[in-house]
């Protein structure tokens, strides 16, 4: 280290394994682009990263529960006789999502150079009952976090019922499989590696392409038919063992008949205990405001959950040696608003060289 | 005539965030030359302290006293919270650390009409705060005075019996300045530290709309361990 550069600036090892890279898998929310937790450094020039990662995404919404007087309720009965438009507020949003997502995700990185790298995400969903529930019960039960309404309903069913203004936006009770989504295309510029006590910065650039305008199901639950582009401001700064990452940013949807909010604010807090120079211990808390438009201006507070930002805890391990990446987590929702998933179970496998 | 402490109790005492940034600034610009070799500190602090949102930007208070009549209780809520600090000391007499922090309070508040022409009302904040920071901080020895900014999310659940309005709900654009002194004592220290906390929450309610600041000026006293 030349002893002349200042040590506000002088190089460190701050960006750590990097945060666990798992995006907000909402059913309303998948067919758009969303922020991705990124290691803040970018790959050395010419190097390739390519991981596959598996995601299970467990989630069970029912907006028309009976906290809110005077709007239909919806119980087991009415989810057998099969769900119509009457089941559903005539203003607003209404839903009833009891679904399991799972999500085949390839990524690809590349150094550019010493301080661009490009990205290629692919990924393929199958929609569908699953078999969690039970699972998630008896862990929520556990730690007495029970979400009152699994009790009510079957296990394992697929129900995706999702209105607005009495009119649906997603209808459907037949499973999918391996559904392609749209690529998302991304590229990150390292800023700086930071030092004793500047943290390491990169903006990430990204842009969701569509492969088709998916105007009919099953395609039109993984791909709006549009295109939408994000920018993220990411932080890391290790402080001995720890490595703490901040990451903020904004994504811009195009939404066809203003259905759903045309932008979705991000911001993550994440701590990262490296226990050794392979291995990271990771847990963070990202929050992101709601896919829901908010509603009428004359409405009440509890008319506003839906539109409420959304909270989400995630805990996970990190591993990378020798080229080897090995990475799993849990994400479970602390501020349940009716519009985020229950539950998130992660795995990923890949390999740089 | 109003005093200068007068001021800056109306603006809630706490360290002004253009003060406060201006110092952090001047922290991690001032190069100086790197002497010491880097290590860290891990604090683990519990402390309690007092929190007022008077004078903040706060509407709901003054739509519920003149819906219901004026407030029983003072606006200062005691607030006890846990929280992490990683030191990094990078020159022989300064560095960077970063702070996390979850604190609660709870608090019951009456509005009543000593003429009794309106209703009374009694409104009750369960809040919690989930903070972090970024702080600024000398060495003298074993006194560590620091500045800090930061951001975070504020969680509450919100209970006003007499208009049946319950929710839960979180205010997502928080931002707080805060500066202090720890002391540390072998493995053990003392931490003092007030500022500002922003965290406005907008609450829509049959009687209208308003705002709920669940932050204000707070002042914190805390017992640390060094990890």
């Amino acid at each position: 280290m030349a002893p002349g550069i200042p040590s506000a600036l002088r190089a460190a090892d701050n960006g750590g394994l990097g945060p666990l890279p798992v995006r907000n898998l909402f059913p309303p929310a998948l067919p758009y682009l969303n922020f991705t937790p990124e290691p803040v450094l970018t790959l050395a020039p010419s190097k390739v990263q390519f991981s596959y990662q598996y995601a299970v995404a467990n989630t069970l919404v029912n907006t028309q529960s009976g906290s809110q007087p005077g709007t239909p309720v919806i119980t087991q009965a009415n989810v057998d006789r099969g769900l119509t438009t009457a089941d559903f507020p005539a203003v607003g949003y209404g839903a009833f999502i009891d679904v399991e997502a799972q999500v085949h995700l390839l990524r690809w990185r590349y150094g550019l150079t010493d301080s661009l790298e490009v990205g290629l995400d692919q990924s393929w969903v199958s929609y569908g009952g699953g078999g969690l529930d039970q699972t998630i019960e008896s862990v929520e039960s556990a730690f007495s976090a029970l979400n009152p309404l699994r009790p009510q309903f079957a296990r394992n069913g697929f129900h995706y019922f999702l209105a607005r203004d009495g009119k649906f936006l997603v209808a459907t009770e037949a499973p999918a499989d391996l559904v392609p989504a749209d690529p998302v295309l991304s590229m990150k510029w390292n800023w700086t590696q930071g030092g004793n006590i500047l943290p390491a910065i990169s903006l990430r650039l990204t842009y969701k392409a569509p492969l088709d305008n998916a105007t009919s199901l099953p395609r039109s639950l993984v791909s709006s038919g549009s295109d939408d582009f994000g920018y993220y401001l990411l932080f890391s700064k290790a402080i001995g063992n720890w490595v703490v990452h901040y990451q903020t940013g904004e994504t811009q949807l195009t939404v066809r008949n203003h259905e759903y909010a045309s932008s979705l604010e991000h911001k993550l807090f994440g701590l990262e205990y490296r226990s050794d120079r392979n291995n990271s211990w990771v847990m963070q808390i990202t929050t992101q405001s709601s896919i829901f438009n908010t509603q009428h201006a004359d409405s009440v507070q509890s008319d506003f959950q839906i539109s409420r930002p959304t909270d989400v805890f995630a805990l996970g391990y990190k591993h990378l040696r020798d080229g080897f990446l090995f990475n799993f987590g849990f994400v479970e929702d602390y501020n349940s608003s009716q519009n985020e998933t229950d539950v998130v179970a992660l795995l990923e496998l890949g390999w740089q060289w | 005539m109003v005093t200068r402490r007068e001021t800056r109790r109306r603006h809630g005492g706490g360290v002004r965030p253009w003060a406060a940034a201006a110092v952090l600034a001047a922290l991690l610009c001032w190069s100086g030359a790197a002497r010491a070799a880097e290590s860290s500190l891990v604090f683990v602090t519990v402390k309690r302290g007092v929190q007022d949102a008077s004078g903040s930007g706060d509407t709901l208070f003054a739509r519920l006293q003149q819906d219901h009549g004026a407030p029983q209780d003072d606006r200062a809520v005691e607030t006890t919270g846990i929280e992490l600090d990683l030191y990094s000391i990078a020159g022989k007499s300064y560095g960077v650390a970063v702070g996390m922090e979850v604190l609660q309070y709870d608090k019951l508040f009456h509005f009543s009409d000593p003429a009794g022409a309106l209703t009374a009302e009694t409104l009750r904040l369960e809040a919690r705060g989930a903070l972090y920071s970024l702080k600024g901080f000398l060495r003298w020895g074993v006194v560590l005075p620091f500045v800090a900014l930061g951001g975070g999310n504020y969680y509450v659940t919100y209970m006003q019996s007499q208009e049946g309005l319950r929710f839960i709900d979180s205010a997502t654009q928080v931002f707080h300045t805060r500066a202090g002194v720890r002391l540390m004592m072998g493995r053990f220290g003392m931490l003092f530290e007030s500022g500002q906390v922003t965290a406005p929450l907008r609450v829509h309610t049959a009687g209208g709309n308003s705002t709920l600041e669940l932050g204000g000026s707070f002042a914190n006293v805390g017992f640390s361990w060094l990890w």
